[in-house]
């Protein structure tokens, strides 16, 4: 357990660069809220879906935004010359690299609360109060199930050199095939199919079922399912930082894998 | 001026090669506006007088504002990080001219946000993309280049002049999209930023190119877009012009060039 929380406390501080506050509030404030303004004034603009539909879907989706935090603490070991150090200690690999994402957990749901207080004070989004314990669950289940993404993003990035391009990547699929904008009935259907297996879909809809004032057991089955398929991309990109680990050994090759 | 013109060519040159191979910038300009094209296609296309140049027109901007917005903010950062700042301050060809170049180049690899963007609206979604006044478009789309390239050479030497301006200017992307109309009406937003909007040559761009390709503006009115886009251009490239001498003298008399 230790070794898990200083992971957490090391990865979030030394690898994401956010020595000034400046820096921090523009990556992880500014851009995510800019964002969701900009979705919701096209959606309103396109009038299909009244504008709290665009709202709490692209309150959820701001939670895109903990994949680039949470792949670039895996990938940047390699960028800062310490994956060969990483590596070879004797550190059971779980807490190492499950730990990279917790501190994330946190700013992301720091992230959408400012994302909510956007949609509520500018956009004057009406959320009933009673059904707000649900609504802050569906964050909390949207964060920790996109960290699984961005772990699965690190390791791949440990292939492919950029984690900053995949976690873009990731962040606009999801925004299309989640739902966040478009609703999966208007997607082609390889491509609805393609959003039911990525996480924040199920969360999306569960934050809109209580924002319509459903009661909590309405959305539980969804956001169970929203973790178990973040959980499988977590699992996944356990395998694949195995994978490249032993690989590595085995070739001698830990900065060329 | 064949000198000039010559060193221009060059950077220009080896600019756009150096982007063509950079992920980031090609997710920028090709990938991103793939996404939000995409995206917006299936939000707009339920109104009622839904054309498919709209979002076309609205995700080439895009394309173009995002390439030329952190082309532009770390230009000389790159340099800096290629070492070869300093050479290129310390010698005799201007250092206003090369960056010239350099986002010459920046602009037209980031035309290829408007070809993929006619490609998502003809060829994904079937739809039949006609101009209404080609001529006009071709004429605002030279003015829109014109002026957003100044607006480029202006954030170039900020972004090393100022390190916390430079960060700022990477987080202005979404908002501008949203000043400057790009995908919906600027009058969706607060009465107090449509000032903001009038101000921004990337406004002046949208407005013209959404005008003509729409055949919503008459000569007049096309006219009118083009004189704004040569105001804010002329704004835009002188205040540039004088930053960079300001980095000149940084780099020449305090010797501080690299530590900004």
């Amino acid at each position: 357990m230790r070794l898990f929380f200083v992971t957490a406390d090391y990865s979030f501080r030394a690898l994401f660069h956010w020595v000034q506050p400046a820096q921090y509030l523009i990556y992880r404030a500014l851009f995510p809220l800019t964002q969701l303004g900009f979705f919701a004034l096209v959606g309103t603009y396109g009038g299909s879906q009244p504008i709290s539909f665009y709202l709490v879907g692209n309150v959820i989706g701001t939670a895109t935004i903990t994949v680039f935090g949470v792949s670039q603490a895996v990938a940047d070991e390699r960028q800062q010359g310490t994956l060969s150090y990483l590596l070879a200690s004797p550190a059971p690999r779980v807490p190492v690299f499950f730990g990279r994402a917790t501190l994330h957990v946190v700013d992301g749901m720091l992230n959408m609360a400012a994302a909510v207080a956007i949609a509520v004070f500018v956009f004057g989004l009406q959320l009933p109060m009673e059904r707000l314990t649900g609504l802050v669950i569906a964050m909390l289940v949207a964060t920790i199930a996109i960290c699984g993404v961005g772990l699965l993003m690190g390791a791949m990035a440990l292939i492919v050199l950029d984690s900053a391009i995949l976690a873009n990547f990731a962040m606009f699929v999801i925004l299309l095939l989640s739902g966040a904008n478009v609703p999966l009935s208007e997607l082609p259907g390889f491509a609805a199919a393609a959003g039911e297996a990525m996480p924040l879909t199920r969360s999306i809809a569960a934050a809109r079922l209580y924002a319509g004032g459903a009661p909590l057991e309405a959305g539980l089955g969804l956001l169970a399912g929203d973790l178990l398929v973040g959980a499988l991309y977590a699992v996944a990109g356990y395998a694949l930082f195995t994978w490249l680990e032993s690989t590595a050994r085995r070739r001698g090759r830990l900065e060329g894998v | 001026m064949r000198h000039a013109l010559r060193i221009v060519w060059m950077a220009a040159e080896v600019q756009a090669r150096e982007l063509a191979v950079s992920g980031f910038m090609l997710f920028a300009a090709v990938f991103q506006p793939f996404f939000i094209g995409v995206t917006a296609m299936f939000m707009l296309r339920h109104r009622p007088d839904f054309d498919p140049v709209y979002v076309i027109v609205g995700t080439a901007l895009t394309g173009l504002w995002s390439t030329l917005l952190f082309s532009g903010s770390g230009v000389i950062n790159h340099e800096r990080w290629m070492g070869t700042l300093e050479l290129l301050a310390a010698s005799p060809t201007s250092l206003f001219l090369i960056f010239s170049g350099k986002l010459i180049g920046t602009l037209v690899f980031s035309l290829l946000s408007l070809v993929l963007s006619y490609a998502i609206g003809a060829l994904l979604f079937g739809y039949d993309v006609t101009i209404a006044d080609p001529l006009g478009f071709v004429v605002s789309m030279l003015f829109a280049l014109v002026s957003l390239w100044a607006l480029g050479m202006l954030f170039a030497p900020l972004g090393i002049l100022w390190r916390t301006v430079g960060r700022f200017l990477t987080g202005i992307e979404y908002p501008v999209y949203a000043l400057a109309g790009f995908l919906f009406p600027i009058l969706l937003l607060p009465v107090w930023s449509i000032p903001i909007s009038y101000a921004l040559s990337p406004y002046w761009a949208a407005e013209a190119l959404h005008g003509a390709s729409r055949g919503e503006l008459d000569l007049a009115g096309l006219a009118r877009t083009w004189l704004f886009l040569a105001i804010t251009g002329a704004v835009a490239i002188v205040a540039a012009y004088r930053l960079f001498g300001v980095v000149l003298v940084r780099a020449r008399r305090a010797g501080t060039l690299a530590l900004s």
